[in-house]
């Protein structure tokens, strides 16, 4: 893929962006991440990304509120859902919500990488 | 006596009648046979049923042990896999082993008191003392887990990261051996095997009450059957070309060559085997020893699985095929594989069944 993305992640586990930044930056890719949903939003509303990767059970924002926020800031923006254990409920909801997709942890990065390429050719196309 | 029509209430009185009569009658002769015959529906007479029933129970409550330990064993397997580094996990994930674990151990633990109940004492208090050590050094100290926990010398990892470590000491709690004589989940499924095959019914083959069909074989003087499929009504011999049991026929007409000293052994042993026409459970005693195999080979390979025990003294490390897992145990040794293609356990099925009965 040519362009270059702009993917965000947001997880209150400092080691899920921790281990997915360098995995998805190995392409090229621009990646920040985030261990704060609130600093996250305030970032995205000063600069849009193509790819918001959230986890879905955070403390003070979770990830239905980011996704909300995300899609009335920029409806080009593709929202990836994190869930956890036994969520597949929640999941179901973020997608109906809009989001692009959900992963279920624990995953490996490749599979995740996956779903952004897909994210990333709806958006060309 | 009577012949009931739907919507005709002419009739009822008569039954009500007929009831009052024996009602009436309860001293007399009448009276009697009646109560008999109540008693003989409550406790029927041929008790050769109920113990061929009870086996029935056991089998299935059996495979519930087998299905909760093998939940046990890929847990950790997944485990392990995390422990490679390709995946991404958190706090949560290693907390949901820790309760999936023990939820699968409480399951194996009362399949355990129903098939052996003089261990259920023993069996439930293991349980509840794996339950009291994850609670205090890993639901209590989960945000400190790095730091707190005694197994920093049993967890195997390089990783600095506190999930990791935190992963590689609940693998190290799953696995064992533990110090302080502390209960691992290995050693917990080590104990129920140990507990559970020897107390599972052999059924006495000199026992007539038991209906079982013999198989005529020309080796196999002591081949006791039980169909799980039909009532068993008469006691009969069949020969091979009469068996339905996909597993027990590939066992006993495999052609491979013979490990003699196995099959000499195993000769003079006594065999019941408890047939569906995909599902196998064969228990036998050679020279004493407990062996017992059990299979599925439905042709879903997620369901199909193979399991041996086998007890002490070993009559040979070769019976097991080569893709079995083995663990030793004071009294025995198991071994399992699942995830089986039909083709992998027709191969097992015919070294094991060449190594007992060729």
């Amino acid at each position: 893929m040519d362009k270059k993305l702009k993917i965000m992640i947001i997880d209150d586990e400092n080691i899920v962006g921790k281990r997915l930044k360098p995995a998805l930056e190995k392409t090229g890719d621009y990646v920040e991440s985030f261990e704060d949903a609130k600093k996250a939003l305030e970032r995205f509303n000063s600069e849009p990304f193509d790819i918001v990767v959230t986890d879905i059970r955070m403390d003070e924002i979770d990830g239905l509120e980011v996704l909300e926020q995300v899609l009335s800031k920029s409806n080009q923006t593709k929202v990836i859902i994190i869930t956890g254990y036994a969520t597949v409920e929640v999941a179901r909801e973020a997608l109906a919500k809009g989001a692009f997709d959900f992963i279920a942890k624990p995953f490996k990065p490749s599979d995740l990488r996956a779903i952004i390429d897909r994210a990333a050719k709806r958006s060309a196309s | 006596m009577f012949a009931l029509q739907k919507g005709d209430d002419k009739h009822r009185p008569y039954i009500v009648a007929e009831t009052k009569i024996k009602a009436d009658n309860f001293n007399s002769k009448m009276g009697e046979n009646t109560l008999k015959s109540l008693f003989d529906l409550l406790i029927p007479k041929d008790k050769s049923k109920t113990s061929v029933n009870d086996i029935r129970l056991e089998f299935v409550r059996f495979r519930k042990l087998l299905e909760n330990s093998r939940a046990l064993m890929s847990l950790m397997e997944d485990a392990e896999e995390k422990m490679r580094g390709e995946y991404i996990f958190d706090r949560q994930y290693v907390l949901s082993l820790i309760d999936e674990s023990i939820e699968y151990m409480s399951m194996a633990a009362f399949d355990l008191s129903v098939i052996a109940q003089d261990a259920s004492e023993m069996i439930y208090g293991l349980v509840d003392e794996l339950k009291a050590f994850t609670q205090t050094y890993f639901i209590e100290r989960k945000k400190d887990i790095q730091i707190s926990s005694p197994f920093i010398d049993l967890a195997k990892t390089t990783s600095s990261e506190p999930e990791f470590v935190f992963l590689a000491q609940v693998l190290a709690w799953m696995k064992g051996p533990l110090p302080n004589g502390n209960v691992s989940v290995t050693e917990f499924v080590r104990q129920v095997f140990d507990k559970a095959v020897p107390a599972l019914k052999k059924a006495d083959m000199s026992n007539p009450s038991i209906h079982l069909k013999k198989l005529a074989h020309s080796t196999l003087n002591c081949f006791h059957l039980i169909d799980m499929d039909e009532a068993v009504k008469s006691k009969m011999e069949l020969s091979i070309h009469e068996l339905k049991c996909r597993p027990l026929i590939t066992m006993l007409t495999s052609n491979a060559t013979a490990n003699h000293s196995i099959a000499q052994e195993s000769a003079d042993a006594k065999w019941l085997a408890l047939m569906e026409h995909d599902r196998l459970s064969l228990r036998g005693i050679i020279n004493s020893r407990d062996i017992l195999i059990e299979v599925t080979q439905s042709g879903y390979m997620d369901a199909d699985f193979m399991f041996m025990f086998i007890s002490h003294p070993l009559i040979s490390n070769t019976l097991f095929p080569q893709n079995f897992k083995t663990l030793m145990t004071d009294k025995a040794i198991f071994g399992w594989s699942y995830h089986l293609s039909d083709y992998q356990i027709e191969q097992s099925l015919t070294h094991i069944g060449t190594s007992l009965f060729n």
